[in-house]
């Protein structure tokens, strides 16, 4: 054949089918540039001085993997829909004399225009962004960044490796979709005589029991270590039941509405039971894609903006006071020379200081066995469920930190819990019995068991000796890991940011040169760090909220559509056999709707669901604003909602264009 | 009394792009006797599917008008005219136009949900229809599971569960074997017997030879027409080929 006409026949066919290949290119160029951006950002060299940039370059390093694996699954399942749509065209080359050979090089070329068009493209659209994101980053950490105009052309390169890759395996695919069939089921396409879908129970029961169990173990999981693992079993169970149920629980539940004979032979259930049977033996699959990927979206981005807006509760709740010294020394006399220490600096420094508090603590960890504690350093690790930290503090020390007055017998405690609340009314330590005389709704803290993930359990003792007695005991149990009694100094200042930088570095300096035992921390030295961490989770956040939406966006349009061609014959039988056209538009909508809802009804409820284990999860990265995570969490969805609602009307019109048409 | 009647029916297409016009009808008018078996016959593009569609309202004519039972159904509602379509005709087409997604049960009580009747009425209504047609042991089958007789006996089955006035059929035996086609003809001789008024477009002479009465269509305007009187199908069949011969050569209108 001449020369040029395979080219020419290609560039003609993706003219000619230009309504499905536009939106598929355009996804094609959106993914490549994202994929370039995120690859770009993670090695643009002035990353590296931006602040906290460590962790940032990791999320962003994690990102390009999942855009590239994502990026891979989705353009799959767009080609091999057009692929399907196509499948009457290749039938009549086929016919008219092409081999599928021939068809196979028409579809390479078809292939290679898109990969060139997009990759050129999405590169050049990547550029553009990338600049403006780096910008963007700057400022969501809140650090300036002069950066110039950075092209990488390793990045260029990977990107247009990793494409090229992807675009080959789409090939490969559309052939072997092509070279299965013979010309016939060419013909006929994607429309050849469906079969009903088999019910299958004992799926359907499975998805059911999977849900529930994730949603179980969710709600249930009180204790936050136990959760990161807890909160992978829930995660996969999930996503298997809602597998499960879209495929088989749906039909199984369709035809259960299907046997209601006096149900199904209603005008309005007739025609939308029954296609909604084969509308979810096609689309299963896809809904529950976009069920999980809008559960997923809710979830992250929630998260990461109420960490985002609600850095600062975090850090108060980490960093208890602006300035912490905590003195591990020996004794009672050294502990107080290492304030005395930062106590003469203020001076020489002229330091602003407020709100001085200072206290004396113990703090180790025991297990939970009702009303008594152990202190056993062999105890076996699946008991962490039960493993708390004590944290003792005398009377005095309280009174004077909260400004209270209370007293207390030998015999009696005070008792805050930050977590699991202590519902006994004793409280038995080491052979002895304390009576719990009050239960504390507020204590000053510590941020070394906030950052600790295990619950607490403060305890407030009558007597300094009693707290050295009880030190002297777990000292013989723990021995070389055992506690000492230490000092806590906190305090405020109103000095400028960067002075406070400076004079926690000198505290720090000051105290290790004279060769003293403490641990020094700054609010406003960790908020850096804080910011670069949390903003780097909320920039993936949002971006891959965004990339999410944007194949929910684009699987529901292709959806709309591919029915749209499949609805049209069976709506124009019903119009002939006497459906009159409102009837068909209401049940066209009854079915769109319940297509295009269910999802998002389905993703609202497991987003509820994981609403426990999320906050505790988020308690476990010092967030305990349970308020303003509900708050971002129903706004997410709200902005979901309506974005989604946008999409709808938008697919729904070009949807009745196709079928009325 | 007539049940159908077509008054000077004139059908113009014209294409979308500039004033190319296309006659598919210029002037026809006949009528149907309550009871009548009437097939039309013409050559492919003579506008006999055109004549169809405009009998049953599925497209609307240039000129003229279209009478069933007394009632012109030029002025109707879109909604008014498709309940009136439900009650008073049956259709059965060349390619069946059962929905896959029913079973053949469900296609068939498709126009009884559509006018909203209970379910136990429209049982009783498909029994002896079904047992009538040979289908009752397939009522449970898929379109896709069944033969291209069964398919149109079903059809059949849903053009007369509404005990329309007027069945109207495209083409019936289109796309049957002639075994399938012999047993569709015979169903439709059957329901003709008993009363049922059928209006058929073909143009296979074997399938109008069961008929009472043919019209020949030709360019747009009713030719000829052969009434049975007392012939014997085969008989019939002899008048129609003998017919089709003339049309064919190019006689003229007697």
């Amino acid at each position: 054949m001449r020369i040029g006409f395979y080219p020419k026949l290609a560039a003609g066919n993706i003219k000619k089918n230009k309504r499905t290949y536009v939106p598929y290119i355009l996804t094609c160029i959106l993914t490549i540039a994202m994929y370039y951006i995120f690859k770009s950002l993670s090695m643009n060299p002035g990353m590296k001085k931006m602040t906290g940039a460590e962790h940032l370059a990791v999320i962003m390093q994690f990102g390009s993997i999942v855009i590239g694996l994502f990026a891979l699954i989705f353009l799959f399942y767009t080609n091999s829909f057009l692929i399907k749509r196509r499948k009457k065209e290749f039938g009549v080359f086929n016919i008219l004399g092409m081999e599928k050979r021939h068809l196979a090089v028409v579809i390479g070329w078809e292939t290679l225009y898109v990969m060139l068009l997009s990759l050129a493209a999405g590169i050049g659209v990547g550029i553009a962004m990338d600049k403006a994101m780096f910008l963007l980053i700057g400022k969501v950490i809140g650090t300036q960044v002069v950066l110039g105009f950075f092209i990488s052309p390793k990045v260029v390169a990977i990107t247009i490796e990793l494409f090229a890759g992807i675009f080959f395996l789409i090939f490969v695919n559309s052939i072997g979709m092509i070279h299965i069939s013979n010309p016939i089921e060419l013909l006929r396409g994607s429309n050849a005589g469906e079969k009903e879908p088999k019910t299958r129970r004992l799926m359907a029961l499975l998805g059911v029991i999977c849900v529930a169990a994730g949603y179980y173990i969710a709600i249930t999981t009180i204790n936050p270590i136990a959760s990161i693992f807890a909160f992978f079993i829930a995660v996969i169970l999930v996503i298997l039941g809602t597998y499960l149920l879209f495929t088989a629980g749906s039909i199984a539940f369709l035809k259960l509405l299907r046997k209601n004979k006096n149900y199904y032979y209603k005008t309005r259930h007739f025609t939308s039971v029954s296609g909604m049977i084969y509308r979810m033996k096609q689309n299963a699959v896809g809904l529950a894609n976009i069920c999980i990927l809008s559960t997923m979206v809710l979830v992250m981005v929630s998260s990461t903006t109420s960490m985002m807006v609600g850095m600062d509760d975090i850090l108060n709740t980490r960093y208890t006071s602006e300035f912490i010294v905590m003195s591990h020394e020996t004794d009672k006399a050294r502990n107080q020379k290492v304030i005395d220490t930062v106590r003469t600096l203020q001076q020489d420094w002229d330091f602003d200081v407020a709100n001085e508090i200072e206290y004396m603590f113990l703090t180790f960890s025991a297990f939970c066995n009702g009303d008594t504690f152990v202190v056993d350093r062999n105890a076996p690790v699946t008991a962490i469920d039960s493993s708390y930290v004590l944290f003792f503090i005398t009377i005095d020390d309280y009174n004077r930190i909260e400004g209270t007055q209370k007293t207390l017998n030998d015999d009696e405690i005070l008792i805050y819990s930050n977590r699991v609340s202590y519902n006994e009314p004793v409280m038995k330590l080491f052979g002895r019995e304390y009576r719990v005389a009050e239960k504390l709704d507020h204590f000053i803290g510590n941020g070394i068991i906030a950052a600790n993930v295990s619950n607490a359990q403060y305890i407030i003792l009558p007597k300094l000796a009693q707290m050295q007695e009880i030190c002297a005991m777990q000292k013989e149990v723990y021995g070389d890991i055992s506690s000492d009694i230490d000092t806590f100094y906190g305090f405020e200042s109103d000095e400028k940011p960067e002075r406070k930088i400076q004079f926690y570095n000198e505290i720090a300096h000051t105290l290790k040169e004279q060769g003293f035992d403490a641990r020094t921390e700054c609010r406003e030295e960790a908020k850096t760090d804080f910011v670069g961490l949390y903003g780097g989770f909320f920039f993936m956040g949002i971006f891959l909220g965004v990339l999410f939406v944007m194949a929910t966006v684009l699987i529901i349009y292709y959806k709309q559509i591919s029915e749209g061609y499949d609805d049209r014959e069976r709506f124009v039988i019903m119009q002939k056999v006497g459906m009159d056209l409102g009837e068909v538009r209401a049940s066209i909508r009854s079915q769109v709707l319940n297509v295009f809802f269910l999802p998002l009804v389905v993703a609202g409820i497991h987003v509820i669901a994981a609403f426990p284990l999320i906050s505790r999860l988020l308690a476990l990265l010092n967030f305990v604003n349970t308020r303003l995570y509900v708050i971002c969490t129903l706004a997410t969805f709200f902005v979901f909602a309506v974005m989604y609602v946008v999409i709808y009307m938008v697919t729904a019109r070009v949807y009745y264009r196709i079928v009325s048409r | 009394m007539a049940i159908l009647e077509a008054q000077c029916l004139k059908k113009i297409y014209t294409t979308r792009f500039g004033g190319n016009q296309v006659q598919a009808l210029s002037n026809v008018s006949f009528s149907v006797e309550e009871g009548e078996y009437v097939a039309i016959m013409g050559e492919s593009g003579s506008g006999k599917t055109t004549l169809l569609n405009i009998l049953a309202a599925l497209d609307k004519p240039t000129g003229g008008q279209v009478l069933l039972a007394g009632k012109s159904m030029s002025g109707m509602k879109e909604r008014e005219m498709t309940a009136f379509r439900r009650n008073n005709l049956g259709f059965v087409f060349q390619d069946f136009n059962l929905l896959d997604t029913f079973s053949l049960q469900d296609n068939i009580f498709l126009p009884l949900v559509l006018g909203k009747n209970p379910y136990l009425v429209m049982h009783a209504r498909l029994m002896p229809i079904a047992e009538k047609l040979g289908i009752k042991e397939i009522l449970s089958k898929y379109p896709y599971e069944v033969s291209g007789g069964q398919k149109q006996r079903a059809a059949v089955a849903r053009a007369l569960i509404t005990n329309p006035k007027l069945v109207l059929a495209d083409e019936p035996t289109g796309a049957l074997d002639s075994r399938a086609a012999d047993g569709l003809m015979r169903i439709f001789g059957e329901i003709n017997a008993e009363g049922q008024t059928i209006l058929m477009v073909t143009h296979s002479a074997k399938a109008a030879s069961h008929a009472g009465r043919v019209l020949f269509i030709k360019d747009g305007e009713v030719f000829h027409q052969i009434y049975r009187g007392n012939s014997t199908n085969e008989q019939m069949y002899q008048k129609i080929s003998d017919t089709l011969t003339l049309l064919a050569t190019g006689g003229e209108k007697r």
